[in-house]
């Protein structure tokens, strides 16, 4: 089977919805969070979906594993407490496990934020303030869903990022550097799949079937006339 | 003894139902098969969605004959696994020895079949989508009967790629995936039809199909007639069915109501066919009192 973006020498496809390497467009922002977690602080990160929260989930545990154990858990998989000594516990190394030692310093990464248990919440600040955790990040699509603690705000105060916001410049970088050819992919054409729906998530997927739609049809080119025949 | 589709030209059996099992071409579905291949190799989640018979194990078939090899594809009815189980277990059981025993460590790009994902845990549901965001799985495809028993969080829902659902199978499409697996011959087109109004499923279907082609073929006919349709009357249809033997001893299965039994392995009530033990002096089903 041949598939469609293999005429461009690619191996792999490139609009893959698979959070990557690389963010858009947020550059700036990634720093900043990654520079308050290596401090060790405690963020809070609100975004839609597709908005490019598991990018930067995948970003934080790439960097800084190696350097720090970094424990990722979804909360939306189990309405019970979070078992913190069980999941410090299988932090630590073989022999730290055998001994049941809780692992110090760990970085903990709270998906789906808004299903956390209220008991679990309550717990967390003793384990932040013990140094279990060297930093936590929460991650939510739902904040209006999300009532926090007095006391976590206390700990998060200005470390609240909202990253659903993308702008129509981000979205073309975004694209340019997965797949660089302008003559078949031009910008315009970008633009206008990304006013769509105005979401990354949505952007790729629609960027994939129009080039695969151009590459079936034997055209060299994609144009505003194929975004109106496919998606409308 | 050649079986009866030995005997008209057929190395395996083209009526086989099970699609796991059968090697014969699906037909009618091939644009979704396509689309399904692409979806699979270019890394996405996939849902298809479809009643009983209409082709979601097909489906799932053309993927592993496609990528079978290598040790890239993990299968897994959730209907026949039990709920505890855990797709992180799962995924390190297809490393290689060294990697799991000593490392620890779960395989990449694998790709994740999993029928009747509706019995699946959404715990479960969550841990696939981690892993396939991690590209542990570069592709995974769910399938369903029923999608409104599915529970998916939001966050999965928002990843699936393509949705295929599979139209229930009409009496035309029936026609023509007889015709087509028997090349046209034994069954003409107003028996198969006869069959099909009779039948009320695709398994019962392509069962009673069977039965009959088998019946013509032994007599040496070459072709079978309406009136043949009367002989194969339900018994006669599961006689010829090896699953509808004992499974401890081989011999045939009694049917009572709707349940087959063994008379040899089991002890069970002759009028509604409920277990019993020796115990019961009346049945347990329908409370008819057992003679010594």
């Amino acid at each position: 089977m041949e598939m469609w973006y293999e005429k461009f020498g690619l191996n792999e496809n490139p609009f893959t919805i698979k959070p990557s390497g690389e963010m858009r467009g947020h550059d700036d922002k990634f720093t900043t969070i990654s520079a308050k977690v290596s401090v060790g602080e405690v963020v809070f990160i609100t975004g839609k979906y597709g908005s490019g929260k598991s990018t930067l989930l995948k970003n934080i545990i790439s960097r800084f594993k190696g350097e720090r154990r970094v424990i990722y858990y979804s909360c939306n998989t189990s309405d019970e407490t979070i078992e913190f000594d069980s999941l410090l516990v299988n932090a630590n190394n073989f022999l730290g496990k055998l001994m049941g030692l809780r692992k110090k310093g760990a970085i903990l990464l709270l998906d789906e934020a808004q299903d956390i248990n209220v008991r679990s919440l309550l717990l967390l600040p003793h384990y932040f303030n013990k140094g279990f955790f060297h930093s936590v990040v929460l991650v939510t699509s739902k904040p209006e869903k999300f009532s926090i603690p007095r006391e976590i705000r206390e700990l998060i105060g200005d470390n609240k990022f909202d990253i659903g916001e993308i702008f129509v410049e981000d979205a073309v970088k975004l694209i340019r550097r997965r797949f660089a050819d302008e003559q078949f992919l031009p910008d315009n054409v970008i633009m206008q799949l990304f006013l769509r729906d105005n979401n990354p998530r949505a952007l790729l997927k629609n960027c994939e079937d129009l080039c695969r739609d151009i590459v079936e049809r034997g055209k060299d080119k994609a144009s505003l006339a194929d975004i109106k025949r496919i998606f409308e | 003894m050649a079986e009866w589709f030995n005997k008209i030209g057929f190395k395996a059996n083209p009526l086989e139902y099970d699609p796991i099992i059968s090697k014969v071409e699906p037909i009618g579905l091939d644009n979704e098969i396509k689309e399904l291949l692409y979806r699979v190799k270019s890394g996405s989640i996939v849902l298809i969605e479809g009643p009983e018979g209409s082709g979601k194990t097909t489906l799932l078939n053309a993927v592993i004959d496609k990528f079978k090899g290598n040790r890239k594809i993990i299968y897994v009815d959730s209907g026949t696994i039990s709920k505890q189980l855990n797709i992180t277990e799962l995924l390190k059981g297809y490393s290689g020895f060294f990697k799991r025993k000593m490392l620890n460590k779960k395989p990449k790009k694998m790709i994740l079949l999993l029928d009747n994902v509706q019995e699946m845990t959404k715990r479960n549901c969550e841990r696939i989508k981690f892993y396939f965001d991690q590209d542990y799985f570069l592709s995974v495809v769910f399938t369903t009967g029923n999608y409104d028993e599915v529970e998916f969080s939001e966050s999965l829902i928002d990843r699936i790629v393509d949705t295929v659902t599979l139209e229930p199978v009409d009496a035309d499409k029936a026609v023509k995936i007889v015709q087509s697996r028997l090349k046209k011959k034994v069954l003409p087109e107003q028996v198969i039809r006869a069959l099909w109004v009779r039948s009320g499923s695709m398994d019962k279907f392509i069962r009673s199909c069977e039965a009959l082609a088998s019946l013509v073929v032994d007599e040496g006919r070459e072709t079978a007639e309406i009136k043949d349709i009367e002989r194969v009357e339900i018994g006669e249809i599961f006689n010829n069915i090896s699953s509808f033997k004992c499974v401890s001893c081989g011999n045939s299965l009694i049917n009572i109501g709707d349940v087959w039994r063994c008379e040899y392995c089991e002890q069970f009530c002759l009028n509604c066919g409920s277990l019993a033990s020796d115990e019961d002096t009346y049945c347990p089903g329908c409370g008819l009192k057992f003679e010594e």
